[in-house]
């Protein structure tokens, strides 16, 4: 059936997976080594948006309890969520663009120069910047260059080559992780901190930082959405879209800035998490089509999902250690979605 | 026949008087002209002066062997590719001036060897061709879902709209390529070798279709072919390329003589007449067994050849 005829549907999918977004919320936030009520997560939290507070009774709460979850809890989950479904929005318009299976946020470069970044950073102890900290700074401003750099060398005679962007961000890419090896081998007191860091956390969770993911987010969405027609004819071939009147390079190279933008924003935040970009969009795909109307939507509030999920394992699974959550998402992810791909090939053979 | 008068040689003389007007002939305005179109690919020079004029509702071939520019022509006319000097002309306008929206409203191009790797269904991908009327966060209204319906009607995909495209055969695919175009609602429709990798059977079926569509909906069409055969029994005008220049232009009657074939492919033809139809047929003068007995005689040789 084509996209206008289920359209009805899928909105209707959204509005379930968008209540099972909440829910989740709502139990991250009250999981943990403080056990909080479920309910009084929720009370908590809508306690504090204006108009609605006036008819919370947070009069039974301990203020401990509000503390948790609205300073520590609430923008460590937010974070998680967003991120998720930035790095799923970012994964789905690369393997859009690039019509590859492979393509994920980090492709570009954008990992790598974040890392290295970060690793200059730790490494000769950068404090504060701008009110964030100085390894997310440095972060962000290696993964901004970085990405820049790849795009220069990809960039063929006027048009946008993707064999050449993919080709000079894989080099870019090796050059940068031998460089930080070469640093951790120099300084081998702060192997650790480097190395936990490119592992992706939320521990350092704040509502600067879920501010920034946000405005970040938000910009990324509207754009890419606004194109999600086109990147469906580009998926027939590059040529064909031409003809159908879709102007290719000024959408690769406009979409190509976004997500970039926002995958360097998200891991400058959150360090380096593998996997959600790569699998959501695909695990979305497989079930839903590849009609980015629908997959857009559908793999920001699923990644969203599973990386609030992950996450809340991730600090939940053996305290007191907390596990990076680029372990857990690998960890869990994984499996599913093999299982996702071998239930797709038996149908295929049906 | 009255637009494709002359033979090639004029585009010389014309050359040097410097006037791109023909003998001053009195006709309406071309739907699409290539004026001295040159094309260069590093240092070789792909297409030499092509000076042709495309009327409204004509079906027109281009044919050559291969490596002639009959599919470089062809990209320059659908802006896929830059002249390097000269310009084509739509609508009397530069084509280079359209955007590609503007472009595609006015020229439906069937490229060769289209694959889809994604599950979009067929009806999908002929809505596809709307993408051009719909604005920003906009979806395709009733309007657009009937525009589609009467172009897969027409080109007997209907039936296979909830179908995803990844499982399509060759002849399907094409149809469905063909009523995405149509679902463009442009006038002029562009095809490459729209059935080469077809058997007899689909090649017959595509080729009536877009014949119907020439001749009902008043559409132009220009299309490479290879089958001598089929362009002529389709085409209403033929232009023969060979080494970038247009050789041969005119009717299918004009062009497909034995003469021609043989400066162009250096393949010995002789035409003859179709018992049914009369038309006329190229068969390529080939005796195999011949060849056969004086390949005998060289046998060492080719015993040397496969050995390296």
């Amino acid at each position: 059936m084509a996209y206008i005829q289920k359209k009805r549907q899928y909105r209707l999918g959204l509005y379930v997976l968008i209540i099972v977004l909440f829910v989740v919320m709502f139990f991250s936030c009250s999981v943990g080594a403080a056990d909080i009520d479920m309910v009084d997560a929720f009370k908590i939290i809508l306690g504090k948006i204006p108009l609605v507070r006036e008819n919370i009774d947070l009069g039974t709460i301990s203020s401990s309890a509000m503390t948790i979850v609205w300073k520590i809890r609430l923008p460590r989950v937010l974070l998680a969520m967003l991120s998720g479904a930035a790095l799923a929005l970012a994964g789905t318009t690369y393997q859009g663009l690039f019509k590859n299976p492979l393509a994920e946020p980090y492709i570009l470069g954008v990992s790598a120069g974040a890392a290295f970044g970060g690793t200059l950073s730790i490494v000769f102890g950068l404090s504060k910047v701008l009110g964030i900290g100085g390894t997310s700074f440095m972060a962000f401003i290696g993964s901004v260059l970085t990405t820049f750099v790849v795009y220069s060398l990809g960039k063929g005679r006027g048009k946008m080559s993707m064999t050449y962007l993919i080709l000079a961000g894989v080099a870019i890419n090796s050059l940068l992780s031998s460089l930080i090896s070469l640093l951790m081998i120099l300084d081998r007191t702060k192997l650790d901190r480097i190395v936990l860091w490119t592992m992706g956390s939320f521990t350092g969770a704040s509502w600067e930082k879920v501010l920034l993911e946000l405005i970040a987010l938000t910009i990324g969405m509207v754009v890419i959405y606004a194109y999600s027609r086109d990147l469906n004819i580009i998926l027939t071939g590059e040529e064909n879209a031409k003809h159908l009147g879709v102007d290719v390079e000024l959408v690769k190279r406009r979409l190509l800035v976004v997500s970039s933008f926002i995958s360097a924003v998200t891991v400058s935040v959150s360090g380096i998490i593998g996997f959600v970009g790569l699998i959501i969009p695909h695990g979305v795909r497989l079930i839903i089509g590849p009609d980015h109307r629908v997959l857009i939507p559908y793999s920001l509030v699923v990644g969203a999902i599973f990386l609030m999920l992950t996450d809340t394992l991730a600090r939940i699974i053996m305290p007191p250690i907390e596990i990076p959550v680029g372990v857990i998402t690998a960890l869990f992810g994984a499996p599913f979605f093999l299982y996702l791909l071998l239930k797709r090939k038996r149908e295929d053979r049906n | 026949m009255k637009y494709f008068s002359s033979d090639f040689k004029y585009d010389k003389k014309l050359k040097k008087k410097g006037s791109g007007v023909m003998h001053g002939e009195i006709e309406s305005k071309p739907l699409i002209y290539t004026k001295y179109l040159n094309w260069y690919y590093g240092n070789n020079h792909i297409l030499r002066d092509i000076h042709l004029k495309f009327q409204k509702g004509e079906f027109i071939t281009i044919l050559g062997p291969n490596g002639s520019g009959k599919t470089t022509l062809l990209r320059n006319i659908t802006t896929a590719l830059k002249p390097g000097k000269g310009t084509v002309f739509l609508k009397g306008r530069d084509i280079l001036s359209y955007s590609n929206r503007e472009l595609a409203r006015n020229m439906a191009v069937v490229p060769q060897n289209t694959h889809i790797d994604f599950e979009f269904s067929i009806l999908d991908i002929v809505l596809m061709g709307r993408q051009v009327y719909l604005e920003r966060f906009e979806d395709e209204g009733p309007e657009d879902m009937e525009v589609a319906r009467r172009a897969m009607e027409y080109t007997n995909t209907w039936d296979l709209r909830d179908r995803p495209v990844t499982q399509l055969s060759g002849g399907e695919m094409q149809r469905v390529l063909i009523a995405r175009a149509l679902a463009q609602e442009a006038d002029v429709l562009i095809m490459d070798e729209p059935v080469s990798h077809l058997d007899i059977y689909h090649q017959i079926e595509i080729l009536n279709l877009i014949k119907m569509l020439q001749v009902k909906e008043k559409l132009t069409v220009i299309s490479v072919l290879h089958d001598l055969n089929l362009a002529s029994q389709y085409s209403d005008h033929i232009v023969l390329l060979k080494d970038g220049y247009v050789k041969s232009k005119g009717s299918p009657y004009e062009v497909i003589t034995e003469k021609n074939i043989e400066d162009v492919y250096g393949v010995e033809v002789c035409m003859i007449k179709h018992p049914r139809t009369g038309l006329s047929y190229v068969i390529p003068v080939n005796d195999t067994n011949q060849r056969l007995k004086d390949h005998k005689d060289t046998k060492s040789m080719a015993r040397f050849n496969l050995i390296k």
